[in-house]
């Protein structure tokens, strides 16, 4: 690409700000909504990105899809309801912030790492495309067996407190992401009967009665989410925690930036999307952190760890659809269905046939993060004072309209009862310090899991070594168990160094 | 480390409800071909070992007399134990009859019920909270995003009206 292609690019696209900026209010809205994200909406709104013409749908799909990401770490921080899963991870240092009346500063916090993360993977992206677009090609089933289990092993860590109750808890959700009929036979399996489960356990449902209702639940304890004093300084709360947060996020530029790294990179495998990046990127924070055990409990740096690799995600998906042709993730499929519309072949031709399309995508989105930083950071103020309002009002509103919300997804009034059910599940989880988030990558890995397995045991005519002949994927077999390994070593150090 | 004795009962809950979903899920895919059970017997054997290792824990901590088989932190604090119940039996109720009711009168009784259970003092705060907020979702999931929420007496009359 040249740099008179590039100045075209960004002024084509910047003439497109009509569109990019509906995109992004609506992308916030989305993703702020439990029960809706970047597809189902994108779906909906089909009608419209067809009539379009392609640069402008794209631009405006881009600028939706990124804004989804972003909007999605609002609710995670402040009433610990992950508005995707990708924000789940946010949930774990965002929450506690806000409970210390530090809402406003978390939330800035999570839009610059959100932001600035996205900006650094999309230029990556443009760098070096044609070597990230080979990527894909190397994780083949086996290695994809192995990168679950590594996200797995990460829930673990994460629940450090207890890393047994960890594993128990991953597993178990693993088990119930595996209800629903089999891949291959499409034989009922633990569905106790009901024909709502044999497409298997809905994600929506399962993650608002996991999170909203679960937490709802417990805010019923109090009055307020955050403490007295914390009211106090929330209600005074003026442009100081936004300015605090930049500066904070600018000596930390560099957690921002290999965070975002980490999710392009995760991004780029099909199938793993935001809710592995944002774990990994999380898990990796702390585990090189001088400060490990100040995560969980209000840690700046949890919150741009988890947002850095939410939303390094969205470049990263694009990449195989463009490159190869190979949609990563079902967002890209619905752009890849509105580019087949308007004639666009995929894959590496596309790159040399229509460059201003090409990587017209990714200047648009450059140019879409810069609009989105501009149009959020000033509402962090408001936002944060919903937690001034009293639970007595909170919980009812909460439970209600999130558990309309989980009938979005498959327009089931069952899915309603999931919801509430897995709010009991969950609720005892955070009463008994069973990660409720470690459930809720259990049953996003679960089906997928199992993909990749049984392809991997049909290779292999059921021989399970197979999941040791690849190079790669021992490698990956190596980390994961340095991973555990890890953080039980450190606390043993700090152990010895601790003791006279 | 606090010294609070611990609460077993509690703290088993999840691990036997896991052990009896796995159970079933087990004896439900005995019959099936290996490639339909070969992730769940690899997950579920896994899940059932480390139950084992917790449960073992668990008679491990009453023998020493580290805890009790009490379930006293689910029902902990006992003042909000019935705001608890009450807003999950509102729940269920309100999902049980949203298809008859719609999401409009459904979700605004069962909002009234909700916030005089947790406590809300005055009629006019309950009636117009309520309202607001079942007039908010209406438009928001029905006339905006179309999820095709059911629909009831207050959807009808104004698909009437609007017409």
């Amino acid at each position: 690409m040249t740099w008179d292609l590039l100045g075209q690019l960004f002024s084509s696209q910047l003439s497109l700000w009509w569109i990019i900026w509906p995109g992004i209010l609506l992308g916030i809205v989305v993703g702020f909504l439990p029960g809706f994200n970047a597809e189902n909406t994108l779906i909906m709104l089909l009608p419209l990105t067809l009539a379009m013409p392609v640069e402008h749908a794209f631009a405006f799909m881009t600028s939706l899809y990124c804004a989804t990401h972003l909007g999605g770490g609002i609710p995670a921080i402040l009433v610990r309801i992950p508005g995707t899963p990708g924000a789940a991870a946010t949930t774990l240092d965002g929450y506690p912030l806000t409970q210390q009346g530090r809402g406003q500063f978390a939330l800035v916090l999570s839009f610059v790492a959100s932001v600035f993360s996205g900006l650094i993977a999309c230029i990556a992206t443009v760098a070096l495309l044609p070597w990230l677009s080979a990527m894909g090609l190397y994780l083949r089933s086996v290695e994809m067996v192995i990168v679950m289990l590594f996200g797995l092993t990460l829930i673990a860590v994460i629940a450090a407190k207890d890393v047994l109750k960890g594993l128990i808890a991953g597993l178990f959700g693993l088990m119930i992401g595996m209800i629903g009929t089999d891949h291959i036979y499409n034989t009922p399996r633990g569905t106790f009967g009901f024909l709502e489960l044999y497409d298997g356990v809905p994600l929506v449902p399962a993650l608002i009665g996991l999170f909203a209702v679960s937490e709802a639940l417990m805010m019923a304890e109090r009055r307020l989410i955050v403490g007295a004093g914390s009211r106090e300084a929330g209600a005074r709360a003026d442009w100081g925690q936004t300015v605090e947060a930049l500066r904070y996020a600018a000596k930390r530029w560099w957690q921002i930036a290999w965070t975002g790294l980490v999710g392009l990179v995760i991004g780029i495998v099909p199938g793993a999307g935001a809710s592995i990046a944002s774990f990994v990127a999380y898990q990796q924070s702390r585990m090189w952190s001088k400060h490990p055990e100040r995560y969980g409990s209000g840690e700046p740096d949890g919150v741009i760890a988890a947002e850095g690799g939410n939303n390094g995600v969205c470049s990263g998906t694009l990449v195989p659809m463009m490159a190869l042709g190979v949609p990563g993730g079902s967002t890209a499929a619905v752009m890849m269905i509105v580019l087949q519309y308007h004639g666009m072949v995929m894959g590496p031709q596309l790159f040399t046939d229509n460059p201003q399309l090409a990587y017209g995508v990714f200047v648009g989105m450059l140019l879409s993060y810069a609009f989105m930083i501009l149009t959020i950071v000033p509402l962090a103020r408001y936002m944060s004072r919903i937690v001034l309002i009293e639970t007595t009002y909170l919980v009812p509103i909460i439970i209600m309209v999130t558990v309309v919300a989980a009938y979005s997804e498959r327009q089931y009034v069952f899915d309603m009862g999931i919801a509430i059910v897995f709010g009991i599940i969950g609720y005892i989880a955070n009463k008994t310090e069973y990660h409720v988030a470690a459930i809720l990558i259990g049953v996003i890995l679960g089906p997928i899991f199992e993909k990749y397995l049984v392809r991997a045991l049909r290779l292999s005519e059921g021989d399970p070594r197979i999941l040791f002949s690849s190079t790669i994927g021992n490698v990956l077999w190596t980390l994961l168990v340095l991973s555990l390994l890890f953080p039980a070593l450190r606390r043993w150090r700090q152990g010895r160094k601790a003791s006279p | 480390m606090s010294d609070k004795p611990k609460a077993y009962g509690a703290d088993a809950f999840i691990p036997l409800a896991a052990l009896g979903f796995t159970i079933y899920f087990l004896v439900s895919i005995s019959g099936l071909e290996w490639e339909a059970k070969a992730n769940s017997v690899f997950i579920g054997v896994a899940l059932i070992a480390l139950i084992a290792v917790q449960l073992a824990r668990t008679v491990v901590g009453l023998a020493r007399g580290r805890g009790t088989w009490s379930f006293a932190p689910l029902l902990a604090p006992r003042e909000a134990l019935a705001k608890r119940l009450g807003m999950l039996a509102i729940t269920i109720a309100f999902v049980a009859t949203v298809p008859w009711l719609g999401l409009g009168l459904g979700l605004f009784v069962a909002l009234a019920a909700a916030l005089a259970v947790m406590g809300v003092r005055g009629r006019g705060h309950i009636v117009l909270v309520s309202f607001i907020t079942a007039a908010i979702c209406t438009f928001l999931f029905n006339a905006i995003l179309d999820t095709g929420l059911p629909k009831g007496p207050v959807e009808t009359l104004i698909e009437r009206l609007v017409r």
